[in-house]
């Protein structure tokens, strides 16, 4: 049992020499390719984050874009309603004014009728009766055209009558 | 009395002793190291760390007694 | 030791199979005397003989390897004294005459004396060059995964010893080593010792195969390394200047001739440290097992099987724990080291 505390130089030399050949073929075969390949999954990973992010971002403008064309789209349309109501506004005006006015030249016109109408009756009227006054004047006359006073009171009346 | 048998007397005591001091320092690292990591949990994974090097510190010097006690044994 | 084997391995029987041999003739007559009712210290000293050969030849390196008398392998045997001695295998050499076997060792026939170097290839060289191919061809395959398909997330073996490579860099190298450049040359290091010591642990619980790690000569080899790696970091890194006023502890040079002595003595206890638990977690659970199954032999009684077996189970899963938790031990101390000696503010206080 003793040689199990001794320490034998041979098997020293040779751990040595194996660990140090261990080492070089495990840098050279395993160790260095796994670290190139983590690295570069490590690079793949990053870049995919990065490029996720700029697509993130990309995808955020163009949804902004939409957004500000969707808003100048419902401005315009709101514009153009406005436009829209104004103008049927602006036209019921005047197509209400329009009609105002030519009521009112039709009522003038009517008025203007109707005066010609009454003077033009009043003419007739006025005739007439003037040759109905001559006819009861004239049968009036015929029987008691004497006194002053009925004279007088046929004159007036037509004088009235004139007047209108 | 036979000096061999002090010899294997004396391995058995010291490996027994040693393996004492050992046990009480590890036992006193781990419960301070928890109760540390109660305290801090955030903390644990360092503390760990700690624990494992300063537990195989003293666990070196209580190999050094054992080896020695071996050489008694079988020498 | 048996006289018996002695003879035997002299009979160029190989010394595993000469000590079986002796197992079941010491059973038997055990029972013989047993029944002839002769003393029974004496047979309990011959047990304990045969426990501690079997002890030894798990234990101990040897120019053989044997796998449980199923077959048996002669391991090339290569000496230096004055000039290059190869034999193919100890029989060989026994043959040839120059070199015999005494006391299983290898001595000058003429002289007496053992040979200046003896660099034979044997059972833990053996098993070292096994763990190393075992390895190899897990990175190799690894390797080549990586290279077909280098950007899909790895699986199985490949998975594992990833998961592994990257817990050194990142949890034992990075942080204990300050500088992140000679972390980065120093990772393929304590990546290469933490698989080599794990593999050479994970071995002593192969039925039928030796931990390497379970021997002084293989954890102090590695030490040598690691005490190469410590201070040569520090030389490269810090300046030879600095590594040397290192040795001063930082102290006034009043007490310089304390510390000085002190650092460097601790300069060598720190791997002598790592050498010895090492060889001692790694032995000290292989004697358990074997004492826990010795019991059987020594006590001739069934009564004490499920106990011996228990126990040993129990150790055995125990020994599965601690070859991990060596290997891990042995790599964080080593990096722990190397950040000392590198710490850039380590004269500061």
């Amino acid at each position: 049992m003793e040689k199990l505390l001794s320490v034998d130089p041979g098997l020293l030399i040779w751990t040595m020499i194996n660990f140090l050949i261990f080492l070089f073929l495990l840098l050279k075969f395993g160790f260095k390719p796994m670290m190139n390949a983590l690295k570069a999954r490590e690079d793949g990973i990053q870049n995919s984050i990065k490029s996720a992010e700029a697509a993130t971002e990309n995808a955020q403008k163009l949804l902004q874009e939409a957004q500000n064309k969707l808003n100048e789209a419902s401005k315009e349309v709101l514009t153009i309603i406005q436009k829209g109501r104004e103008q049927s506004n602006a036209i019921i005006n005047e197509a209400k004014e329009e009609a105002e006015k030519l009521r009112q030249e039709k009522m003038e016109n009517a008025v203007k009728e109707i005066t010609l109408a009454q003077e033009a009756a009043f003419k007739q009227i006025k005739y007439e009766i003037a040759g109905l006054v001559v006819d009861a004047t004239e049968k009036i006359i015929n029987e008691k055209l004497e006194k002053e006073k009925d004279y007088e009171l046929i004159n007036k009346y037509i004088e009235n009558l004139s007047k209108n | 009395m036979d000096p061999k048998a002090l010899a294997f007397l004396a391995a058995g005591l010291g490996a027994g002793m040693s393996v004492i001091g050992a046990g009480v320092g590890i036992g006193k690292l781990a419960a301070s190291a928890l109760e540390s990591a109660g305290r801090q949990p955030e903390a644990s994974g360092k503390l760990q760390t700690m624990m494992i090097i300063a537990a195989a510190l003293i666990e070196g010097v209580a190999l050094f007694a054992e080896v020695i006690s071996l050489l008694l044994a079988i020498k | 030791m048996s006289n018996l084997s002695e003879v035997k391995t002299q009979q160029n029987v190989g010394i595993a199979q000469a000590q079986s041999s002796n197992l079941q003739i010491t059973q038997t007559k055990s029972v013989n005397l047993k029944d002839t009712t002769q003393s029974h210290s004496e047979a309990k000293q011959e047990e304990g003989n045969v426990i501690s050969d079997i002890l030894q030849e798990h234990l101990l390196d040897h120019h053989s390897y044997n796998f449980f008398n199923v077959f048996h392998i002669d391991l090339p045997v290569i000496l230096y004294d004055k000039q290059l001695y190869l034999y193919p295998s100890m029989k060989s050499m026994m043959a040839e005459g120059t070199f015999t076997e005494i006391h299983h060792q290898i001595v000058r026939k003429d002289t007496q004396q053992p040979p200046k170097l003896d660099m034979s290839i044997t059972a833990l060289v053996m098993f070292q060059w096994l763990s190393i191919l075992l390895l190899l061809f897990a990175f190799i395959t690894s390797a080549k995964k990586y290279k077909k398909q280098p950007k899909t997330a790895p699986k199985g073996l490949q998975n594992m010893l990833e998961v592994l490579v990257l817990y050194i860099r990142d949890e034992i190298v990075r942080p204990n080593i300050s500088s992140k450049r000679l972390a980065d040359v120093l990772s393929p290091y304590f990546v290469a010792l933490f698989f080599f010591i794990l593999v050479m642990n994970l071995f002593g619980l192969i039925p039928g195969g030796h931990s390497a790690t379970g021997n002084l000569a293989v954890t102090a080899g590695l030490s040598i390394i690691a005490y190469f790696v410590i201070n040569g970091s520090a030389i490269f890194h810090v300046g030879f200047s600095h590594w040397l006023k290192e040795l001063t502890g930082g102290a006034p040079w009043g007490i310089w001739i304390i510390m000085i002595p002190i650092e460097i003595l601790s300069m060598f206890t720190k791997p002598f440290a790592l050498t010895i638990r090492l060889f001692a977690n790694m032995t000290a659970g292989h004697v358990i097992i074997f004492s826990l199954l010795g019991l059987i032999f020594m006590l001739h009684t069934f009564a004490i099987v499920p106990i011996s077996i228990g126990f040993s189970l129990f150790i055995y899963t125990l020994e599965l724990l601690v070859a991990f938790i060596q290997a891990y031990v042995f790599t964080i101390l080593t990096a722990v080291f190397v950040g000392l000696t590198t710490a850039e503010h380590s004269l500061e206080h």
